[in-house]
């Protein structure tokens, strides 16, 4: 009787406190992804469900051999991640190794890069939207004075992309900064004065006792950045609508910046394309689910210390 | 003591009066419509509902405006699968009726507001025409202008380039003499637009103009779209030849609604609509409209009302709520609450009597449409369907595709190949989807016989 009433105690606070949570992770994230994948099975009727048609995996065949759009999406998401990910890791680790250099002001820095992580998304979307705007633009004003060609931008198909992963990355990099250079500071300091005595240099310190040191940050970094990237759509959004006041979309000009988040809104909110966006998000899911775990198994430290 | 009686008076007083409140107080039904958060629908609708609701004391019809058009329809669409909602009726646009009816999501209001027979003889076409679901009248139009039958024209610019205002452009060379003259450009770059056509809403332009030269860009027999035809080559080139060979517009220029509301373009594509919303949000600027050209030299234009708006009330609304909202509907229908909707919003009533007859499309705020009035009772009205997906073929394929081709990404008719590829592909998936849907039949040589106008 007593020991039952130990164990009894022994799970109650735990079931307590994780109770609720099982129950908020369950209503709210288990059950509608699995309800997606069953929608993304059927010819889904957005206004009357029980309408719908099962049709096994046609909507993944369809989105790889008939809609252009997903390919586009499909291209760009790649396209976003690894461009996103290969410019704000080098940078933001190049940045952090200058700021644990400075000796006085660290702070002020640190703050002044990670400031534009905290401003929202779609206003820091709107601010370059009309610095990128290729009559009055702030860029294109500049590219004039120093004699250079001006650009076309957001209404390039070409450049769209490239235009919205450059602002992301301008407003990620405080963020990876910010991380870096906690992990920089966390290393234990006689582990680089032993280097330094041995006659290491700042490049062969770097290489053979912080960066090893920082593989959890650096793994971390990676993983979070590129599953970010995949779900992103402020920028997106913000920046590349087209078609103005009625009905028009983003992704812009036609659907050449248009990234898988994306078409998920477009398809699903904005039109009753329900199966085909719950077909798209399983898409992510799943691609983002590989990653983690190839990304994990590549990057993991291989000891610890 | 003579103190304390008064006081026990006055209480017992107080007390009778709000046990007679309770008592012979009408319990009211209270009925709620959403509409988008529009100046011009928020106005007309109020107008309509504060002189509804005085003389109903059994009712309170309360107004929900909502954000943009794309995020009330997906609300809508929320509501109708949950089959329950706040609102017992939604404002939506006609390119969404068919789909709601075709869902079996709303209720037909025929016979309970309106009788099919009644809404045939004194109804515009596009009311009975945009669902032709069951023989039944499925929604209650608003005041509306059609979508494509005209320019929306900066007037002060015309004044400035010494340009008169027409009522109607008679040909497109007219359209676009007066398009360069009014654009104006900078270091070889367009800085402000003479024409902009950079509206989702603008492939109904297309389509009209199509069918003006004779072309169809939908077979009624196969039920398909056929887009490479030399007409819709034609005019798409038209359309094309606004941004490479006229430069008249550019597409470092923003959308048609940007461009005309930041002074960065003299004209536009677009939507009548324009004109009291603009009025309301930019006071300083001087907008009007000018009926469109003919795309041939010779016709009379060509023009549809596709992109409707109503009301339509969903499944779920029963009894005395019903009841409610009917009535209401009823008095929405009717010339009174057509005359308080269009004293905010001056668009084309869905009342035939209204719109022929009345002062107001004489005299009154709806005179700049009396050259389009004057068009449709010279058989130059149409309707464009009705199509199930009309939403996703507007917005998801006629409009990013006409978008790459005036970016360059595409040439006319690679554009036109891809429209007609993907509408054909999106046709067939709504079929699917919806098996019961009618077939789609466009009367491109003018109304029926029972709808003339």
């Amino acid at each position: 009787m007593a020991k039952s009433f130990l164990i009894k105690r022994k799970y109650l606070f735990p079931l307590m406190v994780l109770g609720p949570l099982l129950v908020w992770y369950v209503l709210f994230m288990y059950y509608p992804t699995v309800y997606s994948i069953w929608a993304s099975l059927h010819l889904w009727v957005a206004d009357n469900p029980a309408k719908s048609t099962f049709v096994g995996l046609k909507n993944y065949l369809d989105m790889f051999t008939i809609d252009p759009r997903f390919k586009k999406s499909l291209a760009n998401t790649f396209i976003y991640v690894l461009t996103k990910t290969a410019l704000v890791i080098p940078i933001g680790l190049v940045i952090a190794l200058l700021f644990e250099r400075l000796r006085r002001g660290t702070k002020v820095y640190i703050l002044a890069v990670f400031l534009p992580a905290l401003c929202s998304a779609t206003a820091v979307g709107i601010l370059f939207t009309y610095l990128f705007q290729p009559s009055f633009g702030l860029f294109n004003a500049v590219l004039k004075t120093i004699g250079l060609p001006t650009q076309p931008f957001l209404t390039d198909a070409k450049q769209a992309i490239f235009c919205v992963i450059a602002t992301d990355a301008w407003q990620y990099m405080g963020f990876t900064t910010l991380i870096f250079f906690t992990g920089l500071m966390n290393i234990p300091y006689h582990f680089v004065e032993a280097a330094r005595v041995d006659g290491a240099r700042a490049w062969r310190t770097f290489f053979s006792i912080k960066l090893p040191i920082m593989g959890h940050t650096l793994a971390f970094l990676v993983v979070y950045t590129v599953i970010n990237a995949f779900q992103f759509f402020d920028f997106v959004f913000v920046m590349t609508q087209s078609g103005g006041g009625t009905g028009g979309a983003s992704g812009g000009p036609g659907y050449s910046s248009s990234v898988l988040s994306l078409m998920v809104y477009n398809e699903g909110m904005l039109r009753p394309n329900v199966d085909k966006a719950t077909a798209v998000a399983t898409i992510i899911l799943a691609i983002v689910l590989i990653l983690t775990i190839v990304q994990y198994r590549i990057l993991r430290p291989k000891w610890e210390y | 003591m003579t103190k304390r009686i008064l006081w026990v008076l006055l209480l017992a007083a107080l007390l009778l009066a709000v046990a007679a409140e309770g008592v012979f107080a009408q319990k009211k039904t209270d009925i709620t419509v959403w509409c988008m958060a529009f100046d011009p629908h928020v106005n007309g609708y109020t107008n309509v509902i504060e002189a509804f609701n005085k003389a109903n004391p059994s009712i309170r019809v309360t107004l929900e405006p909502q954000p943009g058009q794309a995020e009330m329809t997906a609300k809508i669409r929320a509501a109708l699968a949950a089959g329950k909602g706040e609102a017992t009726g939604f404002t939506t646009p006609g390119t969404t009726v068919f789909e709601f009816a075709t869902t079996d999501t709303i209720q037909p209001v025929s016979p309970g507001v309106v009788t099919v027979e009644q809404v045939k003889k004194d109804f515009l076409p596009e009311n009975y025409l945009q669902c032709n679901k069951g023989n039944a009248i499925w929604a209650i139009g608003i005041p509306d202008p059609p979508g494509d039958c005209g320019i929306l024209v900066n007037l002060d610019h015309l004044k400035e380039a010494g340009l008169t205002v027409p009522a109607k452009f008679d040909t497109t060379d007219q359209l676009l003499q007066y398009a360069k003259k009014l654009a104006k450009s900078e270091g070889g770059k367009l800085v402000r637009g003479g024409l902009s056509f950079q509206e989702s809403n603008d492939p109904n332009y297309v389509y009209s103009y199509i069918a003006e030269i004779g072309g169809k860009f939908w077979d009624n027999g196969k039920q398909k779209f056929t887009l490479q035809t030399p007409q819709a080559k034609q005019v798409m080139q038209f359309f094309s030849d606004l941004f490479f060979t006229h430069k008249v517009d550019a597409t470092n220029l923003p959308d048609t609604l940007s461009a005309l509301s930041q002074n960065l373009t003299s004209m536009g594509f677009m939507w009548p609509e324009f004109l009291p919303f603009a009025e309301g949000l930019y006071p300083e600027l001087n907008f009007g409209f000018i009926m469109k050209p003919p795309f041939k030299k010779g016709n009379l234009p060509i023009f549809s009302h596709t992109d409707t708006w109503n009301m339509v009330v969903p499944k779920y609304v029963s009894g005395a709520e019903k009841e409610a909202t009917f009535k209401f509907l009823r008095y929405l229908a009717s010339e009174e609450g057509q005359l308080l909707f269009l004293d905010a919003n001056p668009g084309l009533s869905p009342l035939k009597n209204l719109v022929f007859k009345s002062d107001y499309y004489k005299t009154g705020k709806g005179k700049y449409l009396a050259p389009v009035i004057e068009a449709m009772q010279k058989g130059q009205y149409r309707f464009w369907g009705p199509f199930a997906d009309a939403d996703v073929m507007l917005y998801n394929i006629n409009w990013p595709n006409i978008d790459a081709l005036i970016h360059g990404q595409l040439t006319v008719d690679q554009a036109l190949a891809k429209m007609e590829k993907e509408l054909n592909e999106q046709d067939a998936r709504t079929r699917a989807k919806y098996p019961d849907a009618p077939k789609t039949n466009i009367y491109y040589e003018g109304l029926p016989a029972n709808l003339k106008l």
